[in-house]
């Protein structure tokens, strides 16, 4: 007969054997003797010797960047509620099972947190130990810190995206990541001079995450967003294996009936011909898209992290690889929009097609490497910088959208 | 004055190559030609064909008539979930280089004829089925075209919208356009078209209007679906 927890493994089950099959659908053996076995010794070989002395580079990096690696890391990812579409069939008519289904799925998540969070902390030891001055207790209550405050993220995260929608959502979480920030900011700092208050600030982190999984579970009403977060936490390996091959997976549909942004359909370009047509659907549709947007800016975010973080003489050289980068996330986005099924239903001109790619490119790149770049001119106090700034991220910026374009 | 030949030796996939064989038909301007057949007859893949969909495909397609364009309407809704309705057909009209002065006044009348003003900066993502299936018609109206293919256009329109749209479709056969439907509603088909292709597994089992397929399954009172049924046994 089935039980609560038959149903709960038989789902965590089948959902390993989904990601193993992707997985394996990419790294089938030929791929995996060639290249990751091969790449896995070459880490092994730079990775053992680094137990007994800490490498060089490590001078150049100062203890914020591994704070804010700590950070993302922490901030990253979700916790898993294992419902389906299907159980609101039966399932969700039995409470027990329901209520059965959530605490198994929390608890699964914690535990999948506490290995992923001792593998990192164990592949940053001998950094910690060697480089950074962390004893090795420290470094055990390192782990047990990341560990407690990403499972807390995840359920802050949630619950902030159950509570709010739209532009509130991103606001509050915006907020949050930055306190969380600070307060880890500090909590390293504390580990490694005043243990006492580390100690008191690990109790009120323990403290808040059991408020929150209580919380957690016994929210209700909440289960077509579990349904929906789990669907796209579930395809999210298949989603990106997808995109590495040039197939962009159909979006979840825009829940509201009339657009925030361009209320009116109001018209970017007066002038109407193709190409005007297609730069003007395609920054309005990825305005008005909430995912998009919000990759931008987190990408933006974590540009402006690495520029202050790093030395000032790194400034203008990861302001071009930042620069690239966000070029390369905005052709995906260009990608996504000249492949949906609605826009190849017209005859386009590949010469149309390349020109509005060179537009849409450009002019979606150059807010996030105008802001990177006034970072860097601010934090170089290179009043020179500041004023070339915007001719110079017109100039490169048309250049790597024209680069870019030629891949479309 | 024919606007679309075809005549299709045989087309499919790589691996089923001859999905659809022997297939010709023709839209004359002022036609309305019905595609019928059962599930799987290959009515859909012969629209593929006719609008170089398929890998494989052997035969002549020919549109002519003044502007040489066709406007396919699909089964299925196909939508932009990013775009307001209004910003569509703003694409559409930029594909096709429509210029703004007819452009305008086309978009506002259709979007009156088929109710939809009112939510005309809505995102149709949020539509019901049925006010998708009127997007795809407003922007096949939109281009003007002289041929028009449309695949299952009844499924999901409601009493008015069935109405609104074959109205509008008689309007565009008064002006001269031609159009070839793919329709499993036979009493619908009986009623509005002016000829009709049978088809069952893949190939053409009758063609005409309805006093020639009545005389070709010896029924001179039977309705399409009577010959329908009775064409279709034979064949089997």
């Amino acid at each position: 007969m089935m039980t609560v927890t038959g149903l709960f493994l038989r789902r965590v089950v089948s959902e390993w054997r989904y990601q193993i099959q992707i997985l394996r659908t990419v790294v089938d053996w030929i791929v995996a003797l060639y290249i990751v076995i091969p790449g896995f010794a070459l880490f092994l070989y730079y990775y053992l010797p680094w137990w007994t002395a800490a490498p060089w580079w490590l001078d150049y990096i100062p203890l914020n960047v591994l704070v804010g690696i700590i950070l993302l890391f922490a901030w990253s990812g979700t916790l898993r509620i294992f419902v389906e579409d299907a159980d609101q069939l039966f399932l969700l008519q039995c409470k027990a099972w329901i209520s059965g289904i959530i605490k198994y799925s929390l608890g699964y998540s914690v535990i999948y947190n506490l290995v992923a969070t001792s593998l990192l902390l164990m592949i940053l030891a001998p950094f910690l130990l060697l480089h950074y001055g962390f004893s090795l207790m420290g470094v055990v209550w390192l782990t047990v810190f990341v560990f407690v405050l990403k499972s807390c993220m995840g359920l802050v995260k949630q619950l902030m995206e159950l509570r709010f929608k739209g532009w509130r959502k991103y606001f509050v979480k915006m907020v949050i990541f930055l306190i969380m920030g600070v307060y880890v900011n500090q909590s390293v700092a504390l580990l490694l001079s005043r243990l006492g208050v580390f100690y008191l600030s690990m109790f009120v982190l323990l403290i808040a995450f059991s408020m929150l999984l209580h919380k957690r579970v016994k929210l209700r009403g909440t289960f077509f967003e579990d349904v929906s977060r789990e669907q796209t936490t579930k395809l999210r390996l298949a989603k990106y294996m997808l995109q590495q091959t040039g197939t962009f997976v159909k979006k979840p549909r825009f829940s509201r009936k009339r657009p925030l942004l361009f209320r009116n359909s109001n018209l970017l370009y007066q002038e109407r011909n193709p190409v005007n047509g297609l730069v003007e659907m395609c920054l309005k549709s990825e305005l008005r898209n909430d995912k998009d947007v919000e990759f931008y800016l987190k990408s933006v975010g974590i540009g402006i992290v690495a520029i202050l973080v790093f030395p000032p003489d790194y400034g203008w050289l990861l302001w071009f690889v930042f620069s690239i980068m966000i070029t390369s996330f905005v052709w995906i986005f260009w990608q996504e929009v000249i492949k949906a099924p609605f826009v190849c239903s017209f005859p386009w001109l590949p010469e149309t097609k390349v020109e509005a790619a060179r537009k849409a490119i450009f002019l979606m790149a150059l807010p996030g490497q105008i802001i990177l770049g006034v970072v860097v001119a601010v934090k170089t106090h290179s009043w020179f910088g500041a004023l070339m700034i915007v001719p110079t991220s017109v100039l490169i910026g048309y250049y790597l959208a024209k680069r870019t374009s030629l891949r479309s | 004055m024919e606007l679309l030949n075809v005549d299709i030796k045989h087309a499919g996939y790589s691996g089923h190559t001859d999905v659809i064989k022997n297939v010709a038909l023709s839209v004359n301007a002022g036609e309305l030609v019905g595609l019928i057949g059962p599930n799987g007859a290959g009515k859909s893949t012969t629209i593929k064909a006719i609008m170089g969909l398929l890998p494989v495909m052997e035969g002549k397609v020919k549109f002519a008539g003044e502007s040489k364009n066709y406007a396919y309407i699909p089964e299925q809704p196909v939508l932009y979930e990013g775009l307001t309705l209004w910003e569509h057909l703003e694409l559409a009209a930029a594909a096709y280089k429509i210029e703004r002065t007819v452009f305008v006044p086309r978009a506002e009348e259709l979007l009156k004829l088929f109710h939809l003003t009112d939510v005309k900066h809505h995102l149709p993502g949020t539509f019901s089925k049925g006010m998708q299936q009127k997007v795809m018609l407003i922007l096949g109206f939109l281009l003007d075209p002289s041929v028009y293919v449309v695949d299952e256009p009844f499924m999901g329109l409601d009493y008015r919208g069935t109405k609104d749209f074959l109205a509008h479709l008689n309007q565009a056969r008064a002006k001269g356009a031609g159009i070839l439907m793919c329709t499993h509603i036979l009493d619908t088909a009986e009623r509005i078209c002016s000829s009709f292709v049978l088809m069952d597994a893949g190939s053409v089992v009758a063609r005409g209007n309805l006093m020639e397929i009545r005389q070709q399954c010896q029924l001179p009172e039977g309705s399409l679906s009577d010959c329908f049924d009775k064409l279709l046994v034979s064949h089997s």
